[in-house]
């Protein structure tokens, strides 16, 4: 390898770390403070590590701030609204791909068109509808909105164009019926996109907050987020309580996203695919 | 498959869709048109179809105009620079050994998958004037060390910086896939005409991903447009309503002070700036393309 | 019970009501009182004692029925370093805005650079509010129908404000940018601050023991003697929906008698809105609570209309403009005039229309 080769090698690596940590400063410094004692104390900048670390601030973010429920409700809403956006999401994807039916093109124009409408646009009708059933302050009002997901069906419709038809049509000689076909077959075939909308919707629905503050009325019902800007509004000037919150809303994201990366990761680039 | 059985397949979404996307997309139409505010919540006597008096008053309304091109400042600066560490970051991790690959792609992503609401208030303790990390940088460094939340502009750009922040990742691994994609032969031919390093990049590696970053560019913009966690918890709109983001506030006009109207013309002018904006990055990226 | 944060507090209640859905009994904040009247969200009471302060009272009154029993008073006062002031040369703080004004400059010659004296934030409308209610005729007029932010003597409480900014007597920050005001302001970063009661027991909670003799509190200076606060504080209300009414009622006359009222204070620093349990300990004997004694004999409503919120939020943003986008007070508080004229038509067109029936609808209506 040349000089000039190993030279940019070098500073390519060297890059990508100065990078990789300015990015990561932010949430680790955060998740350090979390264990300081009393951080507003410093006269100047908190350091980078707490001297004795502490579990003062994790204690009183679970007991006083009931961290623990909105954590929760949280995992409720994102573990409902996983599985039924994906069915829902998986049928209509497949359908679109591999059938040709009158309305296609009514139908594939209305999945569009709902791509590019700004859902956070509609929270002021939502709320009234939600509100004429009395469905306000019910896990329903957020998992409902959320398992129509029209990117998520632009996506496996995408993939599922690469189904080879010959093995849809030989379970269909076998007498399977179309709803078997699909549950035998297709979801098989299809289980790597599958898995990769279903980790893109827990994130999207984990993170979700302009929605959930509305729909969630009664503190007992907030989902995660929505009580964390609540109780920053309340104790911002409680660094080492505030910190906690965010490294509790934080960690369990990076465990889902390490353990799940290679899903995730699928689905992501999927998108570029379904230009 | 049937048309029926196919039918009944995409029911469900298309049930989904209608009622939580087309139903309440003709509500904040309706809303938009009249004067819907708390006496009407009182009292359904008081509510009034007023026809475009609402657009008309959000025409005059300098809080509106400032929401627009704050909202408008954010995309317009942020998405390019998106693209830009989106592609820079995908390169350069494109480029060197499988084996680390992973572990930055990770350090990369990790901000898009934490909640907003969190990383806000990480960022608000980062930028704080006096004890503040970003600043305690900067004296080291002899540099200034301004007010970052309670200057109008450097409060804006703060807020650019953490959603650039938590958004490239998302490009950067679309970006990489598509540069998996284009066939090292080209590079092998490029090479052998004795073209340069930056050469290949700008003949070869920009022009083949041209496609993939003009999606991205539609995908961010789109997120961008719905900037509402990051002010609301940073800044709360403020200073001088420098960060007050479109959706922030509709949220303020329809939540707080319950001018549902004048909250849903704000609803309906932002849907309306995306579309003709997903539409202009369409017609532009087919001028590229020479479609 | 619920507890909600504060200023997310008005939202929610609004939006439970919107949506059918409210609690039995609430404490809701003064400002919001006339919006869930003007709802029909909540039911007339009978005051349940006879020594409210009397401008508590009042505001619940609407239509001569009261519809919220006070709970807690709430007026805002100096704390202040008397440390710092007395190093500057005073004995206590001065009672007129000019006397307060020479004070302030004094105590920032003796202060480290990065150190202020007075912290104002700037997303924080009250202490503006109370400049301004020194003479409320200066804020509405004909009958809370229009802005009177033009009129002379907002224009000089505000004149006053901007001074404050100006001389940099204080910094332009809001409160998100301090780390924790009760380290800093034990530490000098800040010597006064306008504030309520609720920061007595802030100042309690985050200071050590020995660190209390730091801080104490003085009534507000006024343009020519003594200044009159606003008051607030906030209301038990029964909503109409509720099917537990005589539960909430009970609910409400337990909550006001003495033994909880003392026990509301010892909790939370929160002042009773009846006079007599500022008859026992520890209210009757603490010190840092006599200015708000003072002043709480010095106060002056705000306008009971459901739209002082959203003003008074208009008013901050304005003020904003003239402290930092350089603005000027005679063209900011032309345009406030205009926003609010905007806001309170629905009002005005109330009033007008339905002489009669109005009187029940349109809450805050002057006889």
């Amino acid at each position: 390898m040349s000089a000039k080769g190993v030279l940019v090698r070098v500073s390519t690596y060297a890059a990508l770390i100065v990078m990789a940590l300015a990015t990561l400063f932010p949430l680790l410094w955060v998740t350090s403070i979390a264990f300081m004692r009393a951080p507003e104390r410093f006269a100047g900048t908190p350091p980078l590590w707490p001297d004795h670390p502490t579990l003062v601030n994790m204690v009183n973010i679970v007991h006083q701030q009931r961290i623990g429920y909105y954590f929760l409700n949280s995992l409720i809403v994102a573990a409902a609204t996983t599985p039924l956006s994906v069915l829902v999401a998986g049928l209509a994807g497949y359908a679109l791909a591999q059938a040709k039916f009158r309305a296609h093109r009514l139908v594939s124009w209305i999945v569009m068109f709902a791509v590019l409408v700004p859902n956070q646009a509609l929270v002021l009708p939502l709320f009234e509808m939600f509100s004429a059933v009395h469905l306000i302050n019910h896990y329903a009002a957020l998992i409902l909105p959320a398992a129509a997901n029209a990117v998520s069906i632009v996506l496996i419709q995408a993939y599922a164009r690469g189904i080879p038809a010959d093995v849809l049509d030989a379970a269909r000689i076998d007498g399977a019926s179309e709803w078997r076909t699909f549950f035998s077959v297709v979801v098989p075939l299809m289980a790597p996109m599958l898995a990769a909308v279903a980790v893109l919707t827990f994130v999207v629905s984990w993170n979700d907050f302009m929605w959930p503050m509305i729909a969630m009325q009664k503190v007992d019902m907030q989902t995660l987020p929505v009580a964390l800007a609540s109780i920053d509004r309340e104790h911002y000037q409680n660094i080492g309580l505030m910190a906690a919150g965010a490294t509790v809303a934080i960690l369990p994201m990076m465990f889902v996203f390490l353990a799940s990366q290679r899903y995730y990761l699928r689905a992501v680039s999927a998108g570029s695919l379904t230009d | 498959m049937k048309s029926l059985t196919a039918l009944f397949f995409i029911l469900p979404a298309l049930l989904l869709i209608v009622l939580f996307v087309f139903v309440p997309l003709i509500g904040v139409l309706g809303l938009s048109m009249t004067d819907f505010n708390i006496y009407s919540l009182a009292n359904g006597a008081d509510l009034h179809f007023i026809g475009v008096a609402n657009f008309i008053h959000l025409l005059h309304d300098r809080a509106a105009w400032q929401g627009v091109e704050t909202t408008m400042t954010v995309v317009l600066v942020g998405v390019p620079a998106t693209l830009a560490l989106s592609l820079i970051c995908a390169l350069m991790i494109e480029s060197i050994s499988a084996r680390w690959r992973g572990l930055f792609r990770t350090a990369f992503f990790l901000p898009v998958v934490c909640s907003t609401v969190a990383v806000a208030i990480s960022w608000r303790y980062m930028l704080n004037t006096r004890y503040g990390l970003v600043n305690r940088l900067l004296a080291a460094a002899h540099l200034p060390t301004p007010n970052w939340l309670g200057t109008p502009s450097l409060a804006l750009l703060a807020i650019t910086v953490v959603v650039v922040w938590k958004g490239f990742g998302y490009g950067m691994i679309i970006v990489a896939a598509a540069r998996r994609e284009i066939p090292d032969e080209l590079y092998d031919i490029a090479r052998i005409e004795g073209a340069g390093m930056m050469q290949q990049l700008l003949r070869i590696t920009v022009p083949m991903l041209a496609p993939t970053l003009g999606l991205l560019a539609l995908l961010d913009a789109a997120g961008y447009w719905q900037l509402f966690a990051e002010p609301y918890v940073l800044t709360q709109g403020g200073p001088m309503g420098s960060t007050m983001s479109l959706l922030l506030l509709m949220y303020d006009r329809g939540f707080r002070w319950w001018r549902w109207g004048v909250a849903s013309a704000l609803a309906m002018v932002l849907t309306v700036i995306m579309w003709l904006f997903a539409w202009l990055q369409r017609h532009t990226r087919a001028v590229w393309r020479g479609d | 019970m619920e507890n909600l944060a504060w200023s997310s507090a008005q939202a929610r209640l609004l939006s439970a009501v919107a949506a059918g859905d409210p609690p039995d009994v609430a404490q809701v904040g003064d400002t919001d009182l006339s919006t869930l009247v003007t709802l029909h969200a909540i039911v007339p009471q009978r005051p349940v004692a006879g020594d409210f302060f009397q401008e508590a009272l009042d505001v619940t009154r609407f239509n001569g029925r009261y519809y919220g029993t006070p709970w807690y008073v709430d007026t805002r006062v100096l704390f202040y370093l008397p440390a710092v002031l007395h190093r500057a040369g005073y004995r206590r703080p001065a009672r007129t805005w000019s006397g307060w004004l020479k004070q302030l400059q004094a105590v920032r010659r003796i202060l480290k650079p990065g150190q202020y004296p007075l912290l104002a934030p700037i997303n924080e409308y009250e202490f503006l509010e109370v400049l301004a209610l020194q003479e409320p005729a200066s804020v509405l007029r004909d009958g809370d129908r229009y802005g009177n932010f033009a009129s002379p003597s907002f224009r000089a409480a505000l004149r006053f404000y901007k001074n404050l900014f100006a001389q940099r007597l204080a910094p332009r920050i809001t409160d998100r940018q301090l780390i924790n005001l009760w380290w800093q302001m034990a530490r000098g970063d800040f010597v006064f601050y306008v504030s309520g009661p609720w920061n007595i027991g802030e100042f309690r909670r985050f200071l050590q023991p020995q660190d209390q003799h730091l801080w104490m509190t003085a009534p507000m200076p006024g343009p020519r003697g003594a200044g009159t606060s606003l008051i607030d504080g906030s209301d038990l209300v029964i909503f109409r929906r509720s099917r537990r009414q005589p539960l909430a009622r009970a609910f409400v006359r337990y909550m006001l008698q003495n033994r909880q009222q003392v026990r509301l204070f010892a909790l939370t620093g929160d002042l009773p809105a009846r006079r007599g349990p500022w008859t026992f300990a520890p209210l009757a004997t603490d010190r840092k609570l006599n200015a708000f004694r003072v002043q709480l004999g010095r106060v002056q409503p705000f306008p009971k209309i459901p739209e002082w919120g959203e003003i008074m939020h208009g008013m901050r943003r304005m003020a904003e403009q003239v402290v930092i986008g350089g603005v000027s007070i005679r063209a900011a508080t032309d345009q406030l005039d205009r926003r609010v004229n905007y806001w309170l038509a629905e009002r005005r067109a109330l009033l007008s229309r339905e002489p009669g029936k109005g009187r029940r609808r349109v809450v805050g209506k002057q006889p």
